[in-house]
């Protein structure tokens, strides 16, 4: 369900580490319905302050970035940089999970 | 910061042709052109995908040049030249119907010549009120417009009492809540002074520059040359937009003339036409629309308003740069302008073909510019808020990505909204263009180009002709080819296009479909502008539809939406039609019986794999990101053969599963088709054939094991049998 500004109304419950581990192990493509909604909130926030990943090298180096909290959106490199995208979406999936339960995610 | 940027005024361009350049420098006081020929893009790191390679052309111009920066002229107006009727202005009457879909954003003018303390104005002011602004002083009413309702404004000036008179009313049809009619009396005010301005509609002049754009609609904007009582406003605000022109009037527009043109005609005998700028939007409804029909042609005099946006932008008009003809020496095939200065770099692509009746390759690279055109500045890749959803990925961005939020006028894409939220109709090739360009994100261009590196690296001998060659010559663009093949995504097409690759087909051409989601969206090019495409999100339960009633192409006339929802499906051109899309995972084809048929041998010779394509570099397949499949309720032809089938997409995919046309309740999960991919072939009469893959992802398997993969032999085997002059034969009973 979404509030009339779009935004997912379900909340993320700390206790969902097997969603966690499921996206640690496969993080594209592939995910049970559970962890699909999970993401779905994740991936829906404001585009405002949103994470995404400078292409600091082309096709083989990220850098982890936010978009500023005002528009015109400004790019903020706030780092590390990755030479995987795997591990860049894993780094993500952790920021947010800790955002959204105030809990760190006890996963490495 | 540093940035270059350009744009060509043309994609493609014939041997022995001119092709301009444009370019804009900010932060340098120089850059660097080099004019290249592209042998690839720069996609992905070996081993896989090839390497980025380009060839410097001898050019003249390759080198340093100064550079200076150029203003993107974004927002759009209507213009009258000036003339002494609307120069020297005394006594008047301005008024007009508006629809504002912004009042609250700052000053906008709706009308008038007014600069300074010279001419006359009726404005929007700094507080949402209509005013009036002569010599240089404003009369506002005592009440805020409201954003998206229909009123009729009007400021009246007796010169020589020294008086005014302001007046607002909405004229809403469907609306319980109209706002009744305002007036407000003024004293004082000064006699207009002339103005050697034009006279323009959504704008004010700055000099020669557009100012203080308006948003939203107008309808009948009118000059009449005296000053109009309140009953006299009462009464035309109570006619409504349509009717002869007022005894009155010095001049009259009446948008609902000339829809497809940049024209404004004027209906009042002293015919002061003028015309649009930046391509505000036409063939939108007015004050009098009463959803009775979406044929702006049937009923023109209930579409008599244009709607003007702040960020409307259809050519940037830089001085040209640099200038090319191509020489005669030039193959054809894919070249671009490379700009440089310090870490800025910009990419301005370009198509040359041969000399006309020159062509010599048997097979031709249609290049889907119209696709291009359509995505040009897509902006929603960066500020939209769905794109990580569906794309199942954080998005990845660089610094020319950027440059749209650096330069907001350079303006979006079809799939954006304007800066009032109103659907962006119009997209345009003549401003720099962030996402033509063989780097950044490996879709559209960027990917196409995994074709012309297989090209190139397998020595076929091709040539390659564009969408608006296409559009512009008909058929006898690609007469001279015995086989065409498509881009990854040809997903915009207008009638003429259509019809030119049918025309093709029923004279005996082959057509190679490498693609995915193409032939979805009826789309027109601009009757006279070049690199400009219209698309009308007509009747669309999926992205951003446009407003339901205005559901007709400005352009054409031409009912609008999908070429399903106009009933000219995707599946009778190319047996296959686009389901649903998804970009997290791509995967791999079975093959089905059919592919064993002896229709099908040349297809698959020396493909000994029943499973193709469960590799490349395209997030791991051939088939995905966008998907079509054989449907025969949706004109599939019967004879086709459906060669194989992918299978197990992601979840991701789902999410655009109301895409599908034949969806049942999900009673039984089994008896329901899966997404997938198909590849199909068929024959033509005539003796043409049809190869689809149904796929965008499928150019980027060609180049897996260094070009040694299934995907690869089936298309080389495609293309070797396409162009083959033996006709291809019906089989027997279909």
């Amino acid at each position: 369900m979404r509030d009339r500004s779009g935004n997912l109304t379900i909340r993320i419950d700390p206790a969902w580490v097997d969603l966690a581990q499921e996206f640690r192990r496969k993080p594209f493509g592939g995910h049970t319905p559970a962890l699909q909604e999970l993401l779905a909130v994740m991936r829906t926030t404001p585009i405002e302050g949103r994470y995404f990943l400078w292409l600091s090298k082309p096709h083989s180096e990220w850098t982890l970035a936010k978009m500023s909290d005002t528009r015109p959106l400004k790019p903020i490199l706030v780092g590390p940089t990755f030479t995987s995208l795997e591990e860049a979406e894993w780094h993500v999936f952790k920021l947010r999970w800790e955002s959204m339960t105030g809990q760190k995610l006890a996963i490495a | 910061m540093v940035a270059v940027m350009g744009y060509a005024d043309r994609r493609s361009v014939r041997v022995g042709e001119p092709i301009q350049f444009k370019v804009s420098l900010d932060g340098s006081p120089s850059y660097r052109a080099t004019v290249v020929r592209l042998l690839s893009a720069q996609t992905f790191p070996q081993p896989h995908a090839p390497e980025f390679r380009f060839d410097a052309m001898p050019c003249p111009f390759n080198g340093e040049h100064r550079g200076q920066h150029h203003p993107i002229p974004a927002g759009s107006y209507a213009e009258i030249p000036a003339h002494p009727k609307l120069t020297r202005l005394s006594s008047c009457t301005l008024a007009a119907f508006i629809w504002p879909t912004t009042p609250a954003k700052g000053a906008q003018a709706i009308m008038g010549n007014a600069e300074g303390p010279a001419g006359i104005g009726l404005v929007i002011d700094g507080e949402s009120r209509l005013a009036l602004t002569v010599g240089g002083q404003t009369y506002a009413l005592p009440r805020k417009l409201r954003p998206k309702r229909w009123s009729f404004v009007a400021a009246s000036v007796d010169a020589a009492a020294g008086t005014a008179l302001v007046y607002a009313r909405e004229v809403e049809l469907f609306q319980f809540d109209a706002l009744g009619p305002l007036q407000q009396r003024f004293d004082r005010v000064p006699r207009p002074s002339p103005s050697e301005r034009p006279f323009r509609l959504g704008a004010q002049s700055d000099g020669p520059k557009a100012i203080r754009h308006y948003n939203g609609k107008i309808e009948r904007p009118r000059v009449l040359g005296r000053a109009l009582s309140y009953s006299d406003l009462e009464r035309l605000a109570l006619a409504g937009p349509t009717g002869p022109a007022h005894v009155d009037a010095i001049a009259d527009w009446d948008f609902s003339r000339d829809i497809s043109s940049e024209v404004v005609r004027d209906l009042s005998p002293n015919a002061l036409w003028g015309t649009t700028v930046n391509l505000p939007t036409r063939a939108v409804f007015g004050s009098n629309w009463k959803a009775e029909r979406h044929d702006w042609r049937a009923i023109p005099e209930q579409y008599g308003a244009i709607h003007f946006h702040d960020d409307d932008i259809c050519d940037c008009l830089w001085p040209t740069a640099h200038e090319l003809t191509i020489p005669d020496s030039w193959k054809s095939g894919t070249y671009a302008l490379r700009l440089e200065a310090g870490d800025s770099e910009f990419w301005v692509p370009f198509f040359v073909r041969p000399k006309k009746g020159q062509a010599k390759a048997r097979c031709a690279f249609l290049v889907p510019t119209c696709t291009y055109a359509a995505y040009s500045n897509f902006r929603s890749r960066v500020e939209g808020r769905w794109s990580e959803l569906y794309h199942g990925r954080v998005t990845v961005l660089d610094g020319t990505d950027f440059l749209m939020e650096e330069y907001p006028d350079l303006g979006s894409s079809t799939y954006d909204p304007h800066s009032d939220g109103s659907l962006t109709l119009y997209s345009s090739m003549m401003r720099p263009v962030t996402n033509y360009r063989p780097t950044g994100r490996v879709y559209k261009f960027c990917q196409d180009m995994f074709f012309i590196a297989w090209l190139e690296q397998a020595k076929i001998d091709y040539e390659v002709v564009t969408d608006d060659d296409l559009h512009d010559e008909g058929v006898s663009a690609i007469s001279d080819y015995a086989c065409i093949f498509t881009g990854s995504h040809p997903e915009y097409y207008t009638t003429e296009m259509m019809d030119a690759v049918e025309t093709f087909l029923r004279d005996g051409g082959r057509f190679m479909y490498l693609g995915g989601n193409g032939f979805y969206w009826r789309t027109a090019y601009h009757p006279t502008l070049p690199g400009v495409v219209e698309v009308r999100r007509a009747g669309q339960g999926f992205l951003a539809s446009n407003v339901e009633g205005e559901s007709n192409m400005s352009f054409t006339g031409e009912v609008a939406g999908t070429w399903l929802r106009v009933g000219r499906p995707p599946n009778l051109l190319c047996g296959v039609g686009m389901v649903t899309q998804g970009f997290d995972a791509c995967t791999g084809y079975k093959r089905s019986k059919a592919s064993h048929d002896p229709r099908a041998a040349f297809i698959f010779e020396g493909v000994k794999e029943e499973i193709v394509g469960d590799f490349g570099v395209l997030m791991g397949g051939a088939a995905g990101y966008e998907i079509d499949r054989h449907d025969i309720n949706l004109g599939s032809p019967r004879h086709a053969l459906l060669l194989a089938s992918s299978f197990n997409h992601t979840n991701v995919y789902d999410i655009s599963v109301p895409a599908f046309t034949d969806l049942v309740p999900k009673a039984n999960e089994e008896a329901l088709d899966p997404v997938r991919a198909d590849i199909v072939f068929f024959e033509t009469q005539g003796g043409g054939a049809v190869f689809s893959v149904g796929s965008i992802a499928w150019s980027g398997s060609l180049s897996w094991n260094n070009y040694d993969n299934n995907i690869e032999r089936i298309t080389r085997n495609v293309l070797k049998r396409f162009i083959d002059p033996k006709p291809f034969q019906m089989p027997e009973g279909a």
